[in-house]
């Protein structure tokens, strides 16, 4: 294989890209059948759940008509055949609680999570990272020690206990943001600030500690004897080779974000995928449950992706490696 | 051991509940000050705790359902929710043969769904039909149709609906918006279609629904047909009832105290405290149906030993229970049904400890070394399997019950399990101990959820008597015959200690003090047909 010159790089990206692509094939597949298999080993029936929620008596004719009607009557191997066969074609199938095709139920939960979930991850990153490089560049030892101290904090915070107090304080007694009812960019302010605050912590914990280990690298010393000034070295510098954990931090923080917003999305009474996973599986909603697993494995493969190429940016040395392998 | 003894549980309960309950619950104390005379217009924003998933009553088994779709659908027959008597609505008349297997609807005439279409006998042969299908997937209305052999229109004015079995319970099932009429023209979209929009002949329609978050009605121009014991008749005063979901109680009573909704729904017994010492109006009404009660396996070794039961149902504290736990803001239950249902008799007896171990001591069981009962190397334990999250606090009195419980000597192992697996397990008749509360405002109630069948949930194991009486109670519309067969049953259910009723569960709505005339059906959910607000 030839060498690349200097300036092929995009050429190598789209390879690169290329390969990663192909490779997300069979990832899916494994994704969506340890879903598959999953939803299907949770303890408990769909069809007597839906039958016996509130304590009603099960008439066996009526379950096994519903269970008849529902397909669930037929061989695992078969669902799962039929499943795939569905899925290769886009459809994710139909609820069994409202028969609402699931693309449609994704589709519409998935609006509200995208936009929370991509405001918490500008907001955590800016907090992080401002908290951070403020902690380097600060003369104050006091600012700098408490800088330092805060992500842990912020990290520890349980999100239950943060949504009801910001709630308690900006809502209810301040009046600012409304509490309920609303997916708008007012009521997105208060669930974001609840997500992005662990996630805040965490981006200035990894940043912090890899710009104070970056302090002491020879091409720091190297750059300050060449006469720049801290600033400049620190966001020229030393950001762009402290940022790689953190770009790989923040891609995996997104799945999380977009399905894990469970607690913020109840408390503020918010749709999202979050809400929509947590009632599918308190009604073995099967074919929800795989849709959305399939749904979040194409999106963190898609995260990944783009991670991927945002290392080539950042380091030259992933170009170089990635068109070796 | 004394049985059966009648006592004023009403009595218990604080003055206001008994006042609400005699009252029919339409007639709530106004505040001083305000204008006494309805005001139509505005909007009501009320926040309820869970989304019903699918706004179809016929569909869905969801109380949430209920709350929305009852404003949305109008029933055949309604039920007073001050005497539980079952009046006309969109029948104008009804009579039913001896053996409550065919049931003659005269309907109302000029009466329209909200798309134009009108009330006729079609419709309701197409309603029924569509809940009987299997395609349907009906949870719960299906089920109150059970033995359903069709509808038959005789004239323009007359259906005919038939059992192949007797179906006593029908009536009043077809007063609730599970058997609600719905415009024949909406099913043709298929059954996911009506889980987002309902088009019925109620004073609202549904104007939006946002699943997860909010459920609003619009109220419909030139209704005329609200039943007799609504406390006003044409269009509902509300122009809007905007019902929003939030599941955390605290932002529910927040967003009250704060004004940004008029109306919190399903209050937390605690919250309803604070809010009242803030001067917030607290609706209360015992919900029908089955009172939240604990049941012992009887079938299982030890348990088939009705001292043993006995002495459980002896042991449970439920005065201490409300009180800690409810702020007496729930009344104790005094039966299996609660006061509120149709056919209810108080059975229950005062708990009383000593009394518990005395009978246990008797029974053979004494004491070991740990404090728990034993004989032949087998201790005397229940094991408990509930749902998990738990509503009301049910977790909270289920480690009640097994303090109370070992201070008898008799071990609870606790097992809090996701839904999926507590139905699994009491459909194999896996289960020691178990609890349920069920709303319905017809004692047949018990038969439909209690009573046992292969493969089935078997709360209460089969019992002679009891079957017998149930049954008795189904085979007949005669008033006076179910009330007596019901009385029976009750009667049974304590004697042998079946069930432990423990408390009533009662809906709490707080409103701001604008907010008036809130109503409450027979089920005991709140309605808005009456309801205006005076600002």
């Amino acid at each position: 294989m030839r060498r690349p010159r200097p300036g092929d790089r995009s050429g190598i990206r789209w390879r690169m890209l290329r390969r990663r692509l192909y490779a997300a094939v069979p990832v899916l597949l494994g994704v969506v059948t340890v879903a598959f298999g999953i939803v299907h080993l949770i303890p408990g029936d769909p069809v007597q759940i839906m039958l016996g929620t509130g304590g009603a008596f099960v008439d066996p004719e009526r379950e096994a008509a519903l269970r008849q009607e529902l397909r669930l009557d037929r061989p695992l191997p078969d669902q799962y055949l039929a499943f795939l066969a569905a899925l290769f074609r886009g459809d994710l199938g139909q609820s069994l609680q409202t028969g609402e095709p699931v693309t449609a139920l994704i589709a519409e939960a998935a609006g509200p999570s995208l936009a929370l979930a991509g405001t918490a991850l500008l907001l955590g990153l800016l907090l992080g990272a401002g908290g951070a490089v403020l902690g380097q560049l600060t003369g104050s030892r006091v600012l700098r020690a408490v800088l330092s101290r805060l992500p842990v904090l912020a990290m520890s915070l349980p999100a239950y206990w943060v949504a009801t107090l910001l709630l308690q304080i900006f809502s209810f007694h301040l009046g600012l943001v409304p509490a309920l009812g609303s997916t708008g960019p007012r009521a997105t302010i208060l669930p974001a600030v609840t997500l992005a605050l662990p996630l805040a912590g965490v981006i200035a914990h990894v940043l912090g500690s890899g710009l104070r280990t970056a302090e002491r690298e020879s091409y720091v010393l190297m750059a300050r004897a060449k006469g720049a000034t801290r600033t400049r070295v620190l966001l020229r510098h030393m950001l762009r080779n402290t940022a790689v954990p953190v770009v790989t931090l923040t891609g995996t923080t997104v799945g999380s974000l977009l399905g894990g917003a469970v607690v913020a999305e109840t408390i503020f009474g918010r749709p999202g995928l979050g809400r929509l996973i947590v009632n599918a599986l308190q009604h073995h909603d099967y074919p929800v449950l795989q849709g959305i697993a399939a749904f979040l494995g194409v999106t963190m493969i898609l995260i990944s992706l783009l991670v991927d190429v945002l290392y080539t940016y950042l380091d030259p040395r992933v170009v170089s490696t990635a068109v070796w392998r | 051991m004394r049985l059966g003894i009648r006592r004023p549980v009403r009595a218990l309960a604080i003055p206001a509940v008994a006042a609400l309950i005699l009252a029919g619950c339409s007639a709530p104390s106004e505040p001083s000050g305000g204008s006494a005379t309805p005001r139509p217009g505005g909007t009501l924003t009320l926040a309820t705790d869970s989304d019903p998933g699918c706004l179809d009553p016929h569909q869905s088994p969801a109380a949430a359902a209920l709350l929305t779709g009852r404003g949305v659908v109008d029933s055949l027959v309604a039920q007073d929710p001050g005497n539980g008597a079952l009046v006309p609505w969109l029948a104008e008349s009804w009579t039913v043969d001896p053996r409550a297997t065919a049931y003659t609807f005269t309907l109302r005439t000029g009466v329209t769904f909200s798309d134009g279409s009108p009330v006729a006998p079609a419709a309701v042969k197409a309603n029924f039909d569509r809940i009987a299908d299997p395609a349907t997937k009906s949870l719960l209305a299906a089920g109150m149709l059970a033995g359903y052999t069709g509808t038959t229109v005789s004239g323009d004015r007359t259906v005919v609906v038939r059992f192949s079995r007797p179906n006593a319970g029908f009536l009043q099932a077809a007063s609730t918006a599970f058997l609600g009429l719905q415009a024949p023209a909406s099913f043709a979209a298929g059954p996911q279609a009506t889980c987002r929009t309902i088009v019925g002949s109620g004073p609202f329609t549904v104007a939006e629904y946002v699943p997860q978050q909010r459920i609003a009605l619009a109220r419909r121009a030139g209704y005329r047909w609200a039943p007799r014991f609504a406390a006003h008749q044409g269009d509902a005063f509300l122009e809007k009832v905007v019902v929003t979901i939030a599941s955390d109680n605290g932002v529910r009573s927040g967003s009250l105290r704060s004004g940004q909704i008029d109306a919190a729904g399903a209050v937390a017994p605690r919250d309803a405290v604070a809010l009242e010492r803030e001067g917030f109006p607290v609706h209360r009404r015992e919900q029908a149906g089955i009172a939240y009660s604990l049941f012992v396996n009887s079938v299982k070794e030890p348990w088939d030993d009705v001292a043993l039961r006995r002495a459980v149902s002896r042991a449970i504290d439920t005065a201490q229970i409300v009180k800690t736990l409810y702020q007496d803001r729930y009344t104790r239950a005094g039966s299996v049904l609660t006061p509120t249902t149709p056919g209810y008799l108080a059975t229950s007896t005062q708990p009383t400890a000593t009394e518990a171990a005395r009978m246990l001591d008797a029974a053979g069981w004494p004491v070991g070394a740990d404090g728990i009962r034993s004989r032949a190397g087998k201790r005397l334990s229940l094991r408990w399997s509930y749902v998990s999250p738990a509503r009301e606090q049910r977790d909270l009195l289920a480690q009640l019950v097994q303090q109370q419980l070992r201070a008898v000597g008799v071990e609870v192992l606790l097992d809090p399990a996701p839904v999926g697996d507590v139905i699994a397990s009491q459909s194999r008749g896996d289960w020691e101990m178990s609890d349920i509360s069920f709303l319905r405002a017809d004692a047949d109630v018990l038969r439909t959820v209690l009573q046992s069948s292969a493969g089935g949930r078997p709360p209460i194991i089969p019992d002679g008597t009891l079957a017998d009486a149930l049954a008795a109670g189904a085979a007949t519309t005669e008033p006076a015959v179910r009330e007596d067969s019901y009385h029976r049953a009750q009667q049974r259910i304590a004697e042998q200690a079946l069930a432990i009723p423990v408390y009533n569960p009662t809906y709490l709505l707080a409103v701001n003090k604008a907010v008036r005339g809130i109503a409450f059906d027979a089920q005991g959910l709140p309605q808005f047909y009456d309801t205006w607000v005076d600002r």
